[in-house]
């Protein structure tokens, strides 16, 4: 055979020419790919995920359950979102970091670590931290925690603020309603809210200010219909 | 040899690859129809399909992929079109889709040289020249030894010469397909005619 020979068949190929039967097939191939041959290394990958996946499952099995981020020892509290809850009454809380509980004007942070938390019906209590970081933030601001710490008696603290303000009412309406307006703030759901609300109102109508101390009169009662003191602001609603 | 090929060249005088298509499928440009594929419209798949088929197999067949291969070679080529046809930019068409059939057919050579080599360990190898009559080697056997020469070759001389040699396409086309100069075209058919030449009369060829 000579060289020659050799490309001149080579040339004339017949298969180079694919028949439409063929095409099809391959169509219907694309549409419904047929399994290529695996290779060896499609074997071993697949065989070493699956060992993989094998391994995650015992070790996930076997793992013990994580501890709680906040462990209610006694009382209850509200969930306000993972890892985060509100105290609602008298609680003794365990917390595991990262864990965050709301005491009202209070805010307890426990980035990481361990602390417990013993909250009293009036507020008071203390916030003991056995390790990591933890930041407590109130009227004062946010400061980190050590050891153990005694949570303030909140109603005390509301009182005070009142009287400073009620005291600032005449000779400073300006001051007063700023303390007023820091109250609220501070102890939104407080013992005196209303009475805040109220002398609030008054520092509104002594500065002036007769469209907002309507309005708040007009919020007041919406708020609180049964007050004993809806009397006393629908009196100061009609003088506006 | 290089002078018989050559007159060899010269007398051909059609270029299947160019007229491959059936002629009642309406073809539009390349780049719509690859755009009309992107956005999922299924007719356009199969227009594309149907236009460059018979190119991809006539490639695919020209650059030693055995007979019984070559319907998994244009699969797999189309396959990989289709699944990359994001990349696809610019340009014409089918010099992208060469690439991709010429890349599928060298991982086929490698891989099945691969498995020769653990064959020939275990003497189980089969040699293409061996069967039959040393005296008279039928045009199947032919194309056999073809086939395993070029899956031998260096890829880059083997779609130089495929194209080339057993194509009869003209260098400035071929050059345009794999993406060279037809001076670097020029320089890897004379090493390419070499090397197939070489392949041949050691497996008992005459010149």
């Amino acid at each position: 055979m000579k060289l020659e020979t050799l490309i001149e068949t080579a040339r004339a190929d017949e298969a180079v020419a694919p028949s439409s039967a063929a095409r099809e097939r391959v169509w219907r191939g694309l549409a419904a790919p047929r399994r290529s041959r695996p290779t060896v290394l499609l074997f071993a990958a697949s065989a070493a995920l699956g060992a993989l996946i094998c391994f995650s499952v015992i070790r996930l099995v076997q793992r013990p359950p994580e501890a709680p981020a906040v462990a209610v020892v006694q009382g209850a509290v509200a969930p306000v979102a993972p890892r985060h809850v509100k105290v609602e009454g008298p609680a003794e809380l365990l917390l595991r970091g990262p864990a965050k509980v709301d005491l009202g004007a209070r805010h307890v942070e426990l980035e990481e670590g361990v602390a417990r938390l013993r909250v009293a019906a009036d507020g008071t209590g203390t916030l003991q931290v056995e390790s990591g970081t933890c930041f407590l933030t109130d009227a004062e601001g946010r400061h980190r925690v050590t050891g153990t710490q005694p949570l303030g008696q909140q109603l005390s603290e509301e009182v005070a603020l009142y009287e400073r303000g009620w005291s600032q009412l005449s000779a400073d309406p300006k001051g007063a309603l700023d303390v007023f307006d820091a109250l609220l703030r501070r102890f939104p759901n407080g013992a005196l809210v209303q009475e805040a609300r109220l002398s609030r109102l008054e520092a509104l109508q002594a500065l002036g200010r007769h469209d907002e101390a309507a309005r708040a009169a007009r919020d007041f009662l919406n708020d609180f219909p049964q007050s004993e003191r809806a009397a006393e602001v629908k009196k100061l609603l009609e003088k506006e | 040899m290089a002078d018989t090929l050559n007159v060899a060249m010269a007398s051909r005088h059609s270029l299947p690859l160019e007229a491959s298509a059936p002629a009642h499928v309406a073809f539009s440009s390349d780049v719509e129809l690859v755009d009309r594929c992107r956005a999922g419209d299924a007719t356009s798949w199969r227009e594309l399909y149907v236009e460059h088929f018979d190119f991809a197999w006539r490639i695919a067949r020209r650059l030693g992929a055995p007979e019984a291969e070559l319907e998994d070679v244009a699969q797999e080529s189309f396959e990989i079109a289709f699944r990359h046809l994001g990349d696809f930019r610019e340009g014409r068409f089918r010099t992208w889709l060469f690439r991709i059939v010429a890349n599928v057919v060298s991982a086929r050579h490698r891989a099945r040289r691969v498995r020769e080599l653990f064959l020939g360990f275990w003497g189980s190898a089969p040699s293409p020249a061996d069967e039959g009559p040393a005296a008279r080697i039928e045009a199947r056997q032919q194309l056999e030894l073809v086939q395993h020469v070029l899956s031998r070759m260096a890829p880059k001389k083997r779609e130089v010469f495929a194209l080339c040699e057993l194509e009869g396409l003209p260098q400035a086309q071929v050059a345009e397909l794999v993406g060279c100069s037809p001076e670097t075209v020029r320089t890897r058919l004379f090493h390419a005619r070499k090397d197939f030449e070489r392949a041949c009369l050691k497996r008992g060829v005459a010149p």
